[in-house]
């Protein structure tokens, strides 16, 4: 059934002997967008990304990259794809820009075009000026960034990636979020796995978290409404303010998520004038409001909200 | 339009450098000014003769150590699962791996082939056949290291040089008769009723043999790019085997297509299924993943699919046990009749093909164990209580009679040999059966 999403998964189980690594996963990841895979160790992410990318079968299950199935038909799906793996290789003797053209070659960029991917690519990750000095002599920043060069080289639909800022200094991290914001802006649909969430929040759209081999949740980040025509506002009074709940009834057009005595977290109708409103009528109600601001949720509080009903015994 | 093979592209980045291109025919320009001033008598023979043996170390020694490096290397160093993620076709990796990672070597080797067919000519040598044998001889050891190494990948083995080892051992192998041809060029050698010359049809045979090599490397290939494929060429390649090695007994007769010439097929086929059926037991990757697999595309009634799952080894003992099948029915009807080889062999070769039963299930116990650890030493160790420690024990202990009921004589009662194999094989697939069931069945979904 094609939805239109760029990645369908549809029942994916994996199996180690003893181990559900996937355990029937569903979800649709949309064009454009940057998931966080999150999930404790051995929660499967890994195995999930190595069956997305075609180099694990999984017992059952359907999986659609672009369109096209990659259990069926992996080398074709596998150029319109990138993966980065955790523990990734380079050919040590050969040079960077050796490295990045016969990564072009190998995912079908023509003989003609090579030497113009190459340098697109190598300027596109900052290594210009080490196209020539063999892989061998490269830091672990600048490997990281030859091996995502080799995994972009051919301007796939998708990228994958595993664990692509472990062992990188903040200055290394920091540059790596900026490159995947800018390949998300040009349209690349993008899956992270990483344990670094603060990392992860900078370029994210969206997050899918994994526990035991099962979709714990998936949704949009930014709102943590369900619905994605809504906004989260919190509302703060000066002080405790006696009948606060049930001016909060009063006012249409709002969901309470949570009220304390002196604050409420609102859900609205993602609409300025509507908020507006809102914000008129609690006044006028008497709320002694000194502030109405959208709140949102990063990757990490949304983490922790999702994988904190489990923990408890 | 035409473009360079990406792998072979790589291979030769890796693999040449201006000093290396320079120095491999410097320093055969310089062995062979060296032979050239010592002027001896029988100077271009002997340059002939150096030639070929700079020929088969490099291109058949140290280039089939290279081909078998090719893939096990990458796993190791991690680049793999790049290659595999490349849209590099099976058949183009395989060439290019072929030809590439020992590029070196038959730069060299190329060097010396040449220095060989001019020299030898001038010694009316017939050089143009031998410089052929040598040359298949190399894409048959290159093409068997480099499915040993996309097999070994596949299973996982870290270590280094144990595959090497083996394939020098098979270098050795090959070599040894190749060695016996020099010698015996001319003599006839007699095969399914025809004559040629031990040069002549070792050159077919190590022809024929390369190719089929090469169709293995790239099946291997396809499995590891995840490329489905159903089993049909190792059958045909078990057929064929068992079909030329059946030519050396069967020399002088009359007709192929006789049931003398069908029974010698068959016979000479279980022999090539147990062989078969051993090595890929221990070579392929097994595990309760793929049954888990192979039971979910049955119960999904995916015939072609499952087909498409079925381990190796399983595909050779099923082709071994027809083929018993067909040996013991053609040769208790006198097939064998005048033969010199296995004159009434009556169920011989089913009990054998039970061995090899018994055997993989052995295997697969092990296999199937909850976490599986050295599954092929505790095979071996099984396998060698069954050959020879208990036997053994039980006749220097004067218990003949339950001595054989472990290791049945096969060449003196071959009913009961297959009995006894029968009840054998059937308790240890009911104990793979019963730790199936108990371990992995609960997982299916």
């Amino acid at each position: 059934m094609n939805t239109g999403a760029t990645i369908s998964v549809t029942g994916v189980t994996y199996i180690y002997p003893g181990t559900r690594a996937l355990d029937n996963v569903s979800f649709e990841i949309t064009r454009g967008s940057v998931t966080a895979l999150v999930g404790p160790n051995g929660a499967g992410k890994t195995t999930l990304l190595r069956c997305l990318a075609g180099l694990d079968r999984p017992l059952t299950g359907n999986i659609s990259v672009a369109g096209i199935d990659v259990l069926e038909e992996p080398r074709l799906a596998h150029a319109g794809m990138g993966y980065l793996s955790d523990f990734f290789g380079l050919y040590e003797t050969l040079t960077v820009r050796q490295s990045l053209a016969h990564a072009a070659s190998a995912n079908d960029v023509a003989d003609s075009a090579l030497a113009a991917t190459v340098e697109r690519t190598a300027a596109r990750l900052d290594i210009a000026d080490r196209l020539e000095q063999r892989c061998s002599a490269l830091s672990r920043g600048l490997r990281q960034r030859v091996a995502i060069g080799q995994a972009i080289v051919h301007a796939p639909a998708v990228l994958l990636l595993d664990e692509p800022a472990s062992g990188l200094d903040p200055e290394a991290r920091h540059s790596l979020a900026t490159l995947f914001t800018r390949l998300r802006d040009e349209g690349m649909t993008l899956v992270v796995s990483s344990h670094i969430l603060a990392e992860l929040d900078e370029y994210s759209t969206h997050m899918l978290v994994l526990r035991a081999g099962k979709v714990v949740e998936h949704r949009a980040l930014g709102n943590t409404d369900a619905a994605a025509n809504e906004r989260h506002v919190r509302v703060t009074l000066a002080a405790s303010q006696a009948g606060w709940r049930e001016v909060l009834e009063t006012v249409g057009g709002v969901r309470v998520i949570e009220t304390t005595e002196r604050d409420a977290l609102l859900s609205i109708q993602d609409d300025t004038f509507e908020q507006a409103r809102v914000l008129r009528e609690l006044i006028a109600a008497g709320a002694p409001v000194t502030s109405f601001a959208e709140e949102t949720e990063n990757l990490h509080q949304s983490y922790l909200r999702t994988m904190q009903p489990e923990a408890k015994p | 339009m035409m473009t360079v093979n990406p792998e072979l592209r790589r291979n030769l980045w890796l693999e040449f450098s201006t000093h290396r291109m320079i120095a491999a025919p410097v320093v055969i320009a310089l062995i062979v000014l060296l032979m050239l001033a010592a002027n001896s008598e029988d100077v271009l023979q002997n340059i002939t003769m150096a030639a070929a043996f700079g020929y088969v170390a490099v291109v058949l020694l140290w280039g089939t150590k290279l081909a078998g490096d090719s893939v096990i290397e990458e796993w190791r160093e991690r680049t793999w699962d790049a290659q595999r993620m490349s849209s590099i076709t099976p058949w183009r990796m395989t060439w290019g791996k072929l030809l590439g990672a020992p590029s070196f070597a038959w730069y060299s080797g190329g060097i010396a082939l040449i220095i060989f067919v001019l020299t030898g000519s001038a010694v009316n040598f017939p050089v143009l056949r031998y410089a052929a044998l040598m040359l298949c001889g190399a894409i048959l050891l290159h093409a068997m290291a480099l499915n040993g190494s996309v097999l070994g990948a596949r299973k996982g083995m870290a270590r280094r040089g144990t595959g090497t080892m083996l394939l020098l051992i098979l270098a050795f192998a090959w070599l040894g008769p190749g060695l016996h041809v020099i010698d015996n060029m001319d003599k006839p050698v007699a095969w399914w009723g025809v004559s040629l010359t031990q040069l002549n049809f070792s050159l077919g045979t190590v022809a024929a043999f390369s190719a089929w090599a090469v169709l293995g490397a790239y099946r291997s290939m396809c499995n590891e790019l995840e490329i489905r494929t159903t089993p049909w060429a190792l059958p045909a390649f078990m057929v064929f085997t068992a079909a030329y090695l059946a030519g050396f007994p069967l020399r002088e007769i009359d007709s192929v297509a006789s049931s003398k010439a069908f029974f010698g097929v068959m016979a000479m086929g279980v022999a090539v299924a147990m062989v078969f059926s051993y090595s890929l037991l221990f070579a392929e990757k097994s595990g309760a993943t793929e049954w888990q697999r192979l039971r979910a595309r049955v119960q999904a009634r995916q015939w072609h699919r499952a087909l498409q799952e079925l381990p190796l080894w399983l595909v050779a003992l099923a082709v071994g046990s027809v083929m018993a099948l067909a040996a013991s029915l053609t040769g208790g009807l006198g097939g064998a009749g005048n033969g010199k080889f296995l004159h009434q062999i009556g169920t011989a070769p089913i009990a054998l093909m039970l061995f090899a039963v018994r055997d993989a299930a052995i295997f697969q116990f092990f296999v199937l164990a909850r976490r599986p650890r050295r599954v092929e030493a505790a095979t071996l160790f099984y396998l060698i209580l069954l050959y020879g420690l208990l036997p053994g024990l039980l006749n220097a202990f004067g218990a003949d009679a339950v001595a054989q009921f472990i290791l049945p004589p096969l060449s003196k009662n071959a009913m009961f040999t297959t009995v006894i194999m029968a009840v054998q094989a059937a308790i240890a697939i009911a104990l793979v059966y019963a730790r199936w069931h108990k371990i992995h069945a609960p997982d299916v979904v």
